[in-house]
């Protein structure tokens, strides 16, 4: 009788144990692959976690190293402008999710009558009264007031990249003038002068949503501006409005530009990573990195996530040992078989690939049935907890791990458990089986 | 032969059985502790992401007559959850004299105006720690000879490089601050700490009081001597820190509670961008916690289930005998149940041993990983962030502990017995309900 069909006939006759074996490798093997699918969701959730901390790092202009001019306001720093090259080229680094660059303008809003819109809390002097602190942003979503959620979108959306003559107005400033998403606003940086006036869309709306009169944030010329008096534009409107100051433009270059990293613990290596650029002088400009919130909740995070990865890989290793020896059991309770076998002049390889082969039958159904019902399972117990079920996804590379692997411990376990048996000759066998 | 005696027998005979059984049942209830012993863990390592995240909440009484006294402020911090770290503001204008009572001169250059009365005055921040004001944390103030102004601090005061120079005035020396008002209040204040402002003012709308040359920081007391002179301190800010910002709703809701202030007079504004942040995704991270136990213990009981009802069903011949001689199909089942009970109550007290072990183990291994990690943060970002840290308030974290708890046990026998009583039940069932002479047929 071949081996192959000895095996089988185990298999086949022998139906309760193989059963349980069956149902003992599709268990262990679905929890093997759900806790390898929650250390890849532990993994994703653990840096989006780290991302949560909004990680960056400020190029700014290294005014020790320029020169300084002179002019009519007192003097400024003749040192190299960050021109939009150099941004691009520092926004492409691997793991920089955004970059935003804040500088403030005061403008003037008009209607399309050339009316102007007032303020909030006006003081009756006319041109005060249409004053606006505006920031030119590139990505206002990343813009240190909304991220400190000082203000929240109320409507509409951010301002992007791609953007062209739009603005984000507050919202108080939009009920009090009837103004709502779509309208057309008329800007001008100073309307006595023959600067150009740009009509920009409002696309967004915002709450203020920190308490404006708790003088704690009342240290620089910010504060003399009601957050409801803040305005946020893109560049392209932002160089047409100041087409007459050279060197204040957008296209003039930034005084400072912030990276937003996805995850904090790269944060060290991006910025390394940009000081290699050769085109861009770094005698000219500083790098400050701001990553408080993480470096104040890193070791916190790190307990947590390995934590988690141990306790996944506890349950690996002791689902990996519990079929470890109801392998070795099985093997060992066929003492009497493997005499008799020897016994009839089957060889001990032969009777070793017997057990292998029978075992494989059996795993050769439970672990694609385990990778169904891993998959299914993942899902539905996932979606009962809302947004986890994105994150716990069954792959077929954790199906060929978990295959890999469980083929290698089942052969191990068998071979391991047959050493003591396969020693002995047939005569010992069957005299110590009794 | 009673019930016990075959039991006990049929245990001891059949020792590979039983120690197959013993090693199932050691193996599962070891990795159910281990699990729940991490996962409460976990829930700690959390708390302390979420107390490391930090909340505060600002009180503004600045519009109540009597503002934030201290009895209302001890009974604000004597709350549950609020920390010991908080800060009570207030600002206020005061002109500057002399100890002979001639007015010091002040610094007007890039002032937008220098209204009637200021011509001497400047703005005074009361702080009950000066270096967590936003002056110094956001404005670049730097302390440059002196010390900071503390809790305990009265009657002192933080004054600019320029208005010491203008004046000549040094550290230790007195000044007198009086009200700009009606009321022409004095108070005399101790220089215990001149500052240097590193970053300009934007120049252009400020007026004078405003300018930084023009700006000092004093304490609590001063103010409440200048403005109420009955005694009590007073308070027109506070700002309150809370242990886990998770709680922060709460804790304000139970501070409204305090009676002697006005409430709805107060802008209670609440910080906790960061953990609000991070709260969706941690939330998530917890949740992935609680499906993998859960996973865990659905599979470990079917695994159970699954083996114990073989272990009976393989039993068929034997219970066809015993029903034949006589026995009851009761005292044969409860025997079945009294076997692995047996095994079972010996294995969970042991697993109580080696869950412990593991969690020892891992309770080690992760301590060195962070320890290992801290530091690395610290000498990576030493050179760069040193010259802009903010105060940062120390945070207190509870440290993780991953203990097996005899509550866990007490689980994992009431759980257990019941998968056992069930499992066995459930199985035995069908062979119950036949005759002996059924079964003996059936059985070959």
């Amino acid at each position: 009788m071949i081996l192959l069909k000895r095996a089988f006939l185990y298999v086949t006759r022998k139906r309760g144990k193989s059963l349980l074996l069956f149902s003992i490798i599709f268990l262990i093997s679905t929890l093997a692959l759900c806790g390898l699918a929650s250390l890849d969701a532990e993994e994703e959730t653990s840096t989006e976690l780290r991302g949560t901390t909004g990680a960056s790092f400020t190029v700014n202009r290294n005014l020790s190293t320029g020169g300084w001019g002179n002019g009519n306001g007192g003097s400024y720093s003749i040192q190299e402008l960050i021109s939009s090259e150099m941004v691009e080229k520092i926004a492409n680094i691997d793991g920089i999710e955004a970059y935003d660059t804040s500088s403030t303008t005061i403008l003037h809003f008009y209607d399309q009558n050339g009316k102007y819109y007032e303020c909030i809390n006006p003081t009756g002097y006319a041109p005060a009264d249409s004053q606006y602190y505006t920031n030119t942003t590139i990505n206002s979503q990343y813009s240190s007031l909304f991220l400190s959620q000082t203000f929240t979108l109320a409507e509409g959306r951010h301002i992007t990249d791609n953007d062209k003559n739009v603005i984000l107005i507050s919202k108080d400033i939009a009920d009090k003038h009837g103004l709502k998403l779509g309208d057309k606003i008329s800007a001008v940086n100073d309307p006595d002068s023959n600067d150009p006036t740009v009509k920009v869309e409002v696309i967004g709306i915002f709450n203020v949503n920190i308490d404006n009169t708790d003088e704690k944030n009342n240290y620089n010329m910010a504060s003399y501006y009601d957050y409801s008096n803040y305005a946020f534009t893109d560049i392209t409107a932002m160089e047409k409005l100041l087409t007459n100051y050279k060197g204040e433009r957008p296209s003039d270059g930034y005084s400072s530009v912030d990276f937003f990293v996805s995850d904090p613990e790269n944060l060290e290596s991006i910025i390394i990573e940009a000081q290699k650029i050769n085109s861009i002088n770094w005698d000219n400009f500083t790098i400050t990195t701001n990553n408080e919130v993480y470096e104040r909740t890193a070791s916190s995070m790190s307990d947590m996530s390995s934590l988690i990865r141990t306790l996944i890989i506890v349950i690996v290793v002791i689902s990996m040992s519990i079929i470890t020896l109801i392998l070795s059991m099985w093997v060992k309770s066929r003492v009497q078989e493997t005499g008799i076998l020897l016994a009839a002049g089957i060889s001990k390889v032969s009777i070793l690939f017997q057990h292998i082969f029978e075992v494989g039958f059996i795993a050769i159904f439970s672990f694609p049935l385990s990778y169904l019902v891993s998959k299914i399972v993942a899902r539905n117990v996932g979606s009962l907890f809302g947004k986890t079920a994105d994150n716990v996804i069954v792959t077929a590379h954790h199906f060929s791990m978990v295959c890999g692997v469980g083929i290698v411990i089942l052969i191990l376990a068998i071979l391991i458990s047959c050493i003591p048996t396969m020693r002995l000759k047939p005569k010992e066998i069957l005299s110590k089986m009794s | 032969m009673n019930l016990w005696k075959r039991a006990y027998l049929h245990t001891v005979r059949k020792k590979g059985k039983t120690i197959l059984m013993f090693c199932i049942l050691l193996i599962v209830s070891t990795l159910i502790l281990t699990c729940l012993s991490i996962q409460s863990a976990t829930n700690t390592a959390a708390l302390n992401i979420r107390k490391s995240l930090m909340g505060s909440f600002t009180i503004n009484a600045k519009h109540i007559d009597t503002q934030l006294e201290d009895y209302i402020v001890s009974e604000i911090i004597n709350t549950d959850g609020i920390t010991s770290n908080y800060n009570l503001r207030s600002y206020y204008h005061a002109e500057y004299c002399g100890m002979d009572g001639h007015a010091l001169k002040t610094t007007s250059d890039g002032a937008a105006e220098v209204p009637e009365g200021y011509e001497h005055a400047g703005k005074i921040v009361s702080n009950t720690h000066s270096d967590a004001d936003t002056y110094f944390t956001e404005a670049g103030f730097e302390l440059i000879e002196g010390r900071h102004i503390v809790a305990d601090d009265g009657n002192v005061i933080i004054i600019s490089e320029a208005l010491a120079s203008q004046n000549g005035l040094s550290i230790s020396d007195y000044l007198v601050l009086g009200t700009i008002e009606e009321t022409d209040s004095q108070v005399e204040a101790r220089i215990v700490g001149i500052f240097t402002a590193t970053m300009p003012l934007d120049a252009g709308i400020a007026p004078s009081y405003d300018l930084y040359e023009n700006v000092s920081f004093s304490d609590n007391e001063t103010y409440s001597q200048l403005y109420y002179n009955d005694g009590n301190t007073h308070y027109q800010y506070g700002d309150f820190n809370v242990d886990d910002p998770a709680e922060l709703d709460t804790i304000i809701s139970n501070v409204k509670t305090i009676s002697g202030i006005t409430w709805d007079d107060c802008i209670i504004t609440k910080n906790d961008v960061d953990y609000q942040n991070a709260k969706t995704v941690l939330g998530t991270l917890q949740s992935l916690v609680t499906i993998i136990i859960l996973v865990v213990i659905v599979i470990s009981v079917v695994l159970l289930a699954l083996v114990l009802s073989l272990w009976v069903r393989n039993r068929i011949h034997e219970t066809g005998i015993l029903l034949a001689m006589g026995f009851r199909k009761v005292n044969i089942l409860t025997q079945h149940i009294v076997e692995i009970l047996m095994i079972a109550v010996l294995t969970f007290a042991l697993s109580f041993v080696t869950s412990s072990l593991m969690a020892q183990s891992v309770g080690d291994r992760l301590l060195q990983q962070a320890t290992a990690e801290d530091q690395v943060v610290a000498t990576n970002l030493a050179g760069e962030t040193a010259e802009e840290k903010t105060v940062e308030k120390p945070v207190s974290r509870t440290s993780i502990e991953i203990k097996v708890s005899l509550l866990n046990l007490l689980l994992v026998y009431v759980i257990g017995t019941a998968i056992i009583l069930l499992s066995v039940s459930i199985s035995a069932y069908p062979i119950m309900r036949m005759k002996p002479k059924e079964i003996l047929t059936k059985m070959s």
